[in-house]
């Protein structure tokens, strides 16, 4: 399981909270709120300077809560854009293609479809590891921001 | 004569303010809730025959209570139980609302549910069933747009028959898991035993086992079940040793799955939502880099609107004091007086109430745009764009807010803290708010600035002044952070929706902060004002504010404390003056020089540095006797308040010793 503290917080990525750790007071007010174990949230905006993060919780509120107290949340990361994502040697499947015709049909000639798994091999700009074809591609900035990838355990 | 007596409760954002406004009119009084400083509102309105008391509890979204106003609404609801409560829930949000609405229903007192912002639930193309919702929950649950009186005389009805009970209502049952469940039961039947039959054995049980405060509660109300704590404590311990949760956490869990469960039977949502307006605006307002710089232009419309109309409005209020202070010293009535009784009554008495009426438009204008901020949601936008910088200082966002007030004029500033979340908060933003350069203090800097310094360099001195300031918020700031002022709250903070704020409550608003601070902070102010007028006048054989008043005699007693600071007594003097209001210390100076050219006079008594030590002093130094005044009714204690002055009178000594000290030595 991938969790908040393994990859930096960004936008456009979703979380399930596994349990309100961390700060009691904090567990409290969002038990009260609503917010309960198996919710998930998706981070809309991120303050300047880095803090407080907007959380888009699933059934419509939005809320603000600070940096150190989403990574207290004891979180499993869902999904998130290829712009959201590190480079590294985790395993993503492609989730959702961009909306976008002109981005989708691009992928397409590239050779990128649904349930493909890929490794991200650097960013900005963008180049992905098609692990089932072992070949690689590029990918521009419009793409990398509408591209849903989902973490996977790595079989290797 | 009141038949009944009715609590609206409700989580914050509900439009709560909006429903009791539509049922009290103008019928309402503000007070204080026992003890603290939160606002406790009620108002009375006729419902058929009877009359009704309707009490506004504080925003709470649960009766688990982790803030202050959670702890108030759940005393009052345990202590002195309303025939009856309104509970409103934000139809757009009717997941998170209705799990107090369940904590309530759960306490078995009668009540109706109001499902609030219709108008906005319809334009969503969500659909709710009325019927069915009251059905499940057993409870009557009515539809309402509060903004637009919607709905209003369909609650009064309902509300009517709920009183007189010809409504049955039956709470619903939320399941909890087995082992939870039948501790519970167990305990119920011991509480069962102990209280009479009306009490809801359930609701209590569950107190019980919560523990801690709460469990207290329950205890210091019925003693008699205080043999019941050791059992609730050990109940608890085996059921969460059964449980994957903790106790808290599993009761929400089952309240929201209840909650979950009506929403699905009653809720029908198109399963595409239309792109909304809160989006749309948030992508500006909220963008990372050009969000500050729109708030700061929100913010600069704010001043401009504030002080354009605000300014002419102060301008005829002053005419007019002028006007009446000529018209009287020329009756027979005053010139009969005796000289002392005459500059008590004119120069006492009549300028007191003149700096307490200066301050009503700047006060209105204030809180009309401030409610129309907060009302249309961008306060919270506001404070999430500024929370990093102010977290630093142990503050959050919202007191950004306040502080930015306090550079128009610092009487708002301090009354406007109340929006803020926690006592912390409120009393660290008080205490920092008389060191912002308030529009009087800057009427002084460019005055003497531009008489003791040259055309290109006058500008910089004000600047620096500016700079000063903030460098002075900061250090206080950072100096009282290992202080904590009441208990910590977390910052969970909601981003509502946008909505267009309603005419009639930003009104309603303005008017009740000009009445409070009439009430509570005119009398303050014009005892200073007098207490300042006796310094200055007595005795009364020589020139008002010359050496041999009493305030002159302070003066040259002080003189060798202020002398390391350049300041001589007749400035020393001046200062008391500009206690009353800021802007007047130009004035005193003036007679207290008794010179016809004020400025050559200024320029022949003052160097340039000891001018700037002096305004560095004036910025610093004690606010001004309304500002003292708004301190001390909005923090309700005299410690803070005589803290406020303190640290701001030993800092200005401090600053101004290093200004004038290092500006000597620089050979200035």
């Amino acid at each position: 399981m991938l969790d908040a503290r393994h990859i930096p917080l960004r936008t456009g990525q979703t979380y399930r909270v596994h349990a309100l750790g961390g700060d009691q007071r904090i567990a409290d007010r969002l038990l009260q709120m609503g917010i309960l174990p198996g919710v998930e949230f998706t981070i809309m905006r991120i303050g300047p300077m880095g803090n407080p993060l907007e959380l888009a919780i699933a059934g419509g509120q939005s809320i603000a809560l600070r940096n150190t107290d989403v990574l207290a949340l004891d979180c499993e990361l869902l999904s998130l854009p290829l712009s959201a994502a590190p480079p590294g040697m985790q395993h993503y499947q492609v989730l959702v293609l961009p909306a976008h015709p002109r981005s989708r049909r691009k992928l397409e000639t590239l050779g990128l479809h649904l349930k493909n798994l890929i490794r991200i091999e650097a960013t900005r700009p963008y180049q992905l590891r098609l692990l089932e074809e072992n070949r690689s591609i590029r990918l521009g900035q419009t793409e990398a921001e509408s591209l849903i990838l989902q973490p996977i355990e790595n079989h290797d | 004569m009141t038949d009944f007596t009715v609590a609206i409760c409700a989580a914050p954002n509900t439009g709560k303010t909006t429903l009791f406004n539509r049922l009290t009119g103008a019928n309402q009084t503000v007070g204080n809730w026992p003890g603290v400083t939160v606002a406790k509102k009620s108002g009375h309105f006729q419902l058929d025959t009877h009359q009704v008391l309707l009490e506004d509890l504080p925003g709470a979204y649960s009766l688990t209570a982790t803030t202050l106003e959670e702890r108030i609404s759940r005393d009052y609801l345990l202590n002195s139980p309303p025939d009856a409560i309104i509970n409103i829930v934000d139809g757009g949000n009717l997941y998170r609302g209705l799990g107090l609405t369940l904590q309530l229903a759960m306490s078995g007192l009668p009540m109706v549910v109001v499902v609030n912002m219709m108008d906005e639930v319809r334009a969503k193309g969500i659909d709710i069933d009325f019927d069915a919702f009251s059905e499940h929950l057993g409870i009557p649950v009515l539809p309402m747009v509060a903004r637009t009186s919607e709905g209003l005389t369909n609650l009064k009805h309902t509300l009517l028959s709920v009183l007189e009970q010809e409504t049955v209502e039956h709470p619903p049952h939320i399941s909890f898991p087995p082992v939870l469940e039948e501790a519970i039961s167990d305990l119920a039947r011991k509480v069962e035993h102990q209280l009479p039959a009306d009490s809801d054995q359930t609701f209590i049980a569950i107190r019980l086992m919560e523990g801690g405060e709460s469990a207290t509660r329950v205890v210091d109300r019925f003693p008699s079940l205080t043999p019941l704590l050791g059992e609730a404590v050990a109940s608890r311990q085996h059921v969460e040793q059964h449980l994957p949760f903790d106790l808290p956490t599993t009761c929400a869990q089952c309240r929201f799955n209840a909650v979950r469960g009506l929403v699905q039977e009653a809720v029908r949502t198109p399963p595409q939502l239309p792109k909304d307006l809160t989006a749309r605006l948030d992508r500006f307002l909220m963008h990372r880099y050009l969000g500050l710089p729109l708030f700061l232009f929100i913010m600069l419309i704010l001043f401009q609107g504030v002080f354009s109309i605000g300014t002419p409005l102060q301008e005829i209020l002053a005419g007019f004091f002028e006007t009446i202070d000529n018209g009287l010293r020329d009756t027979a009535f005053i010139q009969a007086l005796p000289q002392l009784a005459q500059s008590f009554l004119l120069d006492g008495l009549l300028a007191g109430l003149g700096v307490v009426l200066s301050f009503v438009p700047i006060i209105m204008l204030f809180f009309l745009f401030l409610s129309i901020i907060e009302d249309s949601g961008y306060m919270a936008r506001a404070a999430f764009l500024m929370d990093r910088l102010m977290h630093l200082l142990r503050l959050d966002g919202k007191a950004f807010i306040s502080l930015l007030l306090g550079y128009g004029c610092n009487v708002p500033a301090v009354m406007g803290t109340r929006i803020l979340s926690s006592r912390h908060n409120r009393l660290l933003a008080m205490l920092l708010v008389p060191f912002t350069l308030c529009s009087a203090r800057l009427q002084v800097f460019l005055f003497l600035s531009a008489i003791l310094f040259s055309a290109t360099i006058a500008p910089w001195v004000v600047f620096s002044l500016y700079l000063l300031s903030f460098f002075t918020i900061i250090l206080i700031g950072l100096l009282l952070r290992p202080f904590r002022f009441g208990a910590a709250e977390p910052f969970i903070m909601e981003l509502p929706p946008y909505r267009l704020p309603l005419a009639r409550t930003v009104v309603l608003r303005a008017w009740q902060e000009i009445r409070g601070f009439l009430y509570r902070a005119a009398t303050l102010i014009v005892l200073g004002v007098m207490v300042i007028w006796f310094l200055t006048h007595t005795p009364t054989t020589v020139q008002p504010g010359s050496m041999d008043t009493l305030a002159g005699g302070i003066g040259l007693f002080l003189a060798p404390l202020f002398e390391p600071l350049g300041i001589q007594w007749a400035e020393t003097v001046a200062l008391f003056f500009g206690f009353i209001a800021k802007e007047i210390l130009i004035g005193a100076l003036a007679v207290i020089y008794g010179s016809a050219n004020l400025a050559a006079t200024i320029n022949a008594q003052l160097s340039p540095l000891q001018g700037l030590s002096f305004m560095v002093f004036t910025l610093i130094y004690s606010p001004c006797v309304a500002t003292v005044a708004a301190i001390r009714s909005e923090s309700r204690s005299w410690r803070i308040t005589l803290l406020s002055m303190g640290i701001g009178l030993v800092l200005a000594w401090l600053a101004s010793f290093v200004v004038y000290q290092v500006g000597s030595l620089l050979g200035y």
